[in-house]
């Protein structure tokens, strides 16, 4: 149970944080104010830009994933037409993972000089 | 809300973009505020602290239902940013420098009293100063901090407690 020690302790702390606590700050209001505001307005203006540059990002990074996501048929052609068999030759596909194909090219077999056929 | 309540007209007005109504307001809460903030986390971050917590209270103003409540509204924002601040960093203040030479009587006794209030929990220290210093009613003060009135009385009765056993302490280790 407290004492009178204890109230007279509490009561002079709360004496001294009257006087401590109630000091007033050191940025007078006008100018606290004028400054909470200018930092609103600058940070309004920046917000547009922020969210077209947002916007902008997002279009690139969905055509980028676009580009690289699409069906890619033209290396069987170009592998195709690279090994020179044209259509006469058989071309067998692997994927390695669903991005990546794998092409082998089959040469029609032509008997060698001396080689039975 | 009462239109002659000055304090809702201005939170109006700003809710509907009206800057110099929120500088208005901002002039008008800015020495409590930072009064309450400098009582949880000190002198050296309290004004930059009641400043962020103004911008934070700026774009949740649509939020406020009750214009004419701005005042425990925004002191609950700036209490709560405090608590986080205070609860990141706890200060590690000894009580052991009070008789150092440089020290003049009046910060001394500033000293002293942020020593004695920093080994109290940011929640007590915030209660002490609303009672103390704004001499603000439990209900005000429970509004402010976002707690009940019960809570703030035993909050308020913790603090004192510990108040009064570090001044004991500190009487019998230096004669304070």
């Amino acid at each position: 149970m407290p004492g009178s020690d204890h109230d007279s302790n509490v009561g002079q702390f709360e004496e001294r944080l009257r006087t401590w606590g109630g000091r007033p700050p050191s940025l007078a209001p006008a100018f606290a104010a004028s400054r909470v505001v200018g930092q609103l307005r600058e940070r309004g203006a920046a917000t547009p830009w922020l969210r077209l540059a947002a916007v902008a990002a997002m279009m690139v990074a969905i055509a980028v994933g676009v580009w690289r996501t699409a069906p890619q048929q033209q290396p069987l052609a170009a592998a195709v037409a690279a090994n020179g068999s044209g259509a006469t030759g058989d071309v067998v596909q692997f994927w390695l993972d669903p991005e990546t194909p794998v092409y082998f090219v089959l040469q029609p077999f032509k008997a060698e000089k001396g080689e039975r056929s | 809300m009462s239109v002659s309540d000055p304090i809702a007209s201005l939170v109006v007005a700003a809710q509907g973009g009206d800057l110099r109504a929120f500088a208005a307001l901002v002039e008008r809460h800015w020495a409590m505020l930072v009064r309450v903030a400098r009582s949880v986390v000190g002198e050296a971050e309290a004004e930059d602290l009641a400043q962020e917590a103004l911008i934070v209270a700026w774009r949740k103003l649509d939020g406020l239902s009750e214009p004419s409540r701005f005042p425990s509204w925004v002191t609950r924002i700036v209490f709560r940013r405090s608590l986080r601040r205070a609860r990141r960093r706890e200060p590690d203040v000894a009580l052991t420098s009070l008789g150092d030479p440089g020290h003049t009587p009046d910060t001394e006794s500033a000293l002293y009293v942020w020593q004695v209030l920093s080994r109290l929990a940011p929640r007590q220290r915030a209660v002490m100063h609303l009672t103390v210093v704004e001499g603000m009613a439990d209900s005000e003060i429970g509004a402010a901090l976002g707690i009940s009135a019960s809570s703030v009385r035993v909050h308020r009765m913790r603090a004192r407690e510990r108040v009064g056993e570090l001044m004991k302490g500190e009487q019998t280790h230096a004669g304070f």
